[in-house]
C-alpha cells in the first residue's frame, strides 16, 4: 500500500455555488416553484453523494425527499446564507441516518469487492492507491460511529469545507475538526498506522 | 483527503429519469397543481341541510376514489411522511385509554361538495363506543345552516354492531380484533385487502396498498384505543405512495398536516393537527371526468370525541 501526498493528482474542487441559492429561497417564498431552481443546481450532487452512501436505488429517492424536505423548510432558511449547499447536505444526512442498516451493509459488500473493483483503467499513482484502500475503507466505514462517518464523508466526498459541514450538522466547528480527528485516529487504526486521510496536508486550506 | 475521496465508491451520474421525478415530485409540492384552487374553495359557505345520510357520503368517497393506478411511487411512506407518523404514533402511545364501563363519544362532521353545480351537502353523525373500540351507537342527520350539528331527526342505531358507525358498513372491521403490534397489524390489513375482508364489494380490485390507507383512514376516525392507534399510524408507514402535504382544510376549514395518497382519479389525505398530530379529519378531492379536473370534494371534520358516561349521553 503506497501512501499517496495529498497534493498529487487532487481533483479540482466543487466550484462554490453561485451566491445566490438565498435568492432563489427568498423568491420562492411568493413564487413557490422558483424553488426548481435549486434542484436544478444541485440535484445531481446530492444524488452522488446519497449514491455513495447508500446506492443509486436509494438515491433517486432521497434526492427527491431532500428537496421536498427543503421546500417545505425554506421560510426556516438563514437567508444570509447565500450557499444552500450545507442545508441541502444536511438534509440528506439526516435521511441517510435513517437507513443506518443499508449504509453499513453497502459497506460490508464493498468491502468483500473492495478488491474486484479496480476493472477501472487506472490512470495514476492515486487512484491506484484508492483502489487498493476501498476494501478497507469501506471495512472502516462500516465500524465507525455514524456521526463521525457523517462528519468525513462531508468533507471527502460531498466535499464540504469544515465550517460548512458544521453548519450541515448543526455542531460547532471544534466538533467538526474533534469527530475528524477522532474518525482519522480510528481510521489509522484499520490502515496499520497509515493515515488515508492526508488531513494534515489539506486541513488549514480546508478549515 | 485525494485518497480517501478517490476510494469512494464508483456511482454514476442519476438517469434522467430520477431526476425528472424527482423535479416533478418537487413541482407539483410547489404547485399544489389543479387541487390548489379547489383547496382554496370556502367550505363553509352556502351550507344547507340534504338528507343524504354519512353512510351515503361514505360510500360516495370509497365509489370517487376507486382505483387505478398509483401515481406516488415508492417501496414505503416517503420520509417525510414517516417523520409525521412516527410522531403522530408517539402521541397516540402517551394517550391515557378510556376507564372501562365509560363510553367513548365522538361527532363527526361530513362535507360534499360538488364543484360543477356548486352544491354543498352537509351531514353529521355522532357515535357512541365501547373503550374496545366495538361501535355501540350512532345518530346521523344533516347539519343545520346555523352550522350546528344535530342529529335528533336522523336515524339511529342501537346495541353492538360487526358494522362500524363510520359509513363504510364494512363488516368484520372490529377494532377490538386488530392486532397492536405494527407488523401483525400490518399483515392482517394486506390479507384483508388481499381477500376482499372488510372491503366494500365493488372496490376488490382496488390496489392493496390503497385499499389499506383507506382502511386505516376509516380506523383513525374511530376512538380506537390508543396502542391501536399507533399502531395504524407505524403500519402506515409500510404503505407504498404516502406523502405529505401541509395545510389542508377538513371539513371545518383547520388546516393541518395531512398524510396523502394520490390516485389517478383524485388523491385521499387524513389530516392531523400540525403540532399535537390529533386527528382532525380527512379530504378526498376525486374527478369523475378527466377533462374537468376536480369534480368533487368530500371532507370530514371530527367536532368532538370524548369519554362519555352512557351511549346517547354527551359530553
Amino acid at each position: 500500500m503506497t501512501a499517496v501526498p495529498a497534493h498529487l493528482d487532487r481533483p479540482p474542487r466543487v466550484p462554490e455555488a453561485p451566491p445566490d441559492d438565498a435568492a432563489v429561497i427568498r423568491r420562492s417564498l411568493d413564487e413557490p416553484e422558483a424553488f426548481t431552481a435549486l434542484y436544478d443546481r444541485h440535484a445531481p450532487a446530492i444524488h452522488r453523494y446519497a449514491a455513495q452512501r447508500l446506492g443509486a436505488d436509494a438515491a433517486d429517492d432521497l434526492m427527491a425527499e431532500t428537496f421536498l424536505i427543503a421546500f417545505r423548510k425554506r421560510r426556516d432558511y438563514d437567508l444570509e446564507r447565500g450557499n444552500a449547499r450545507p442545508w441541502l447536505y444536511g438534509i440528506v444526512t439526516r435521511l441517510i441516518a435513517r437507513h443506518r442498516r443499508t449504509e453499513v451493509s453497502r459497506y460490508r459488500l464493498l468491502q468483500r469487492l473492495g478488491g474486484e473493483t479496480a476493472a477501472e483503467p487506472v490512470e495514476s499513482e492515486a487512484k491506484v492507491s484508492a483502489q487498493a484502500l476501498r476494501g478497507p475503507l469501506a471495512q472502516a466505514l462500516a465500524t465507525l460511529p455514524r456521526a463521525y462517518r457523517d462528519t468525513l464523508l462531508l468533507v471527502a466526498w460531498a466535499d464540504l469545507s469544515y465550517e460548512e459541514t458544521a453548519t450541515a450538522l448543526g455542531v460547532p466547528v471544534g466538533t467538526v475538526r474533534s469527530r475528524l480527528s477522532r474518525a482519522r485516529a480510528k481510521l489509522r487504526d484499520a490502515f496499520g498506522g497509515i493515515d488515508p486521510t492526508g488531513l494534515d496536508d489539506e486541513e488549514d486550506d480546508r478549515g | 483527503m485525494t485518497v480517501l475521496r478517490q476510494a469512494a465508491p464508483e456511482v454514476g451520474p442519476p438517469t434522467h429519469e430520477a431526476l425528472r421525478a424527482g423535479r416533478v415530485r418537487l413541482a407539483e409540492t410547489a404547485r399544489g397543481g389543479w387541487r390548489a384552487k379547489v383547496l382554496r374553495r370556502p367550505v363553509r359557505g352556502g351550507w344547507r341541510p340534504v338528507g343524504a345520510g354519512a353512510v351515503a357520503l361514505a360510500l360516495g368517497v370509497a365509489a370517487a376514489l376507486t382505483v387505478l393506478q398509483a401515481l406516488t411511487p415508492g417501496g414505503t411512506a416517503s420520509a417525510a411522511a414517516a417523520e409525521v407518523l412516527r410522531n403522530a404514533a408517539a402521541a397516540a402511545r402517551a394517550e391515557a385509554p378510556a376507564a372501562p364501563g365509560k363510553f367513548l363519544y365522538t361527532k363527526t362532521l361530513t362535507v360534499h361538495i360538488t364543484l360543477q353545480t356548486g352544491d354543498t351537502n352537509h351531514t353529521c353523525s355522532e357515535s357512541w363506543f365501547l373503550p374496545d373500540g366495538t361501535p355501540w351507537a350512532m345518530r346521523t342527520g344533516a347539519d343545520r345552516n346555523d352550522d350546528r350539528c344535530r342529529t335528533s331527526d336522523g336515524p339511529s342505531l342501537n346495541g353492538p354492531s360487526s358494522k362500524r358507525p363510520d359509513g363504510d358498513g364494512r363488516p368484520r372491521a372490529d377494532a377490538r380484533a386488530l392486532p397492536t403490534d405494527p407488523a401483525a397489524l400490518r399483515e392482517r390489513l394486506y390479507d384483508d385487502a388481499e381477500h376482499g375482508r372488510a372491503d366494500i364489494p365493488e372496490r376488490r380490485n382496488a390496489p392493496h396498498d390503497f385499499l389499506v390507507f383507506d382502511r386505516i383512514g376509516r380506523l383513525l376516525r374511530m376512538p380506537v384505543p390508543p396502542a391501536l392507534r399507533a399502531a395504524l399510524y407505524e403500519t402506515l408507514i409500510t404503505v407504498p405512495g404516502v406523502d405529505v402535504r401541509q395545510d389542508v382544510p377538513d371539513a371545518l376549514g383547520r388546516r393541518g398536516t395531512a398524510l396523502v395518497r394520490t390516485e389517478a382519479d383524485g388523491w385521499l389525505g387524513l389530516i392531523l393537527a400540525p403540532r399535537t398530530y390529533h386527528y382532525l379529519g380527512s379530504r378526498a378531492e376525486s374527478s369523475f371526468d378527466e377533462s374537468k379536473g376536480v369534480t368533487d370534494v368530500y371532507a370530514t371534520a371530527l367536532l368532538a370525541s370524548a369519554p362519555v358516561d352512557g351511549k346517547f349521553r354527551r359530553p
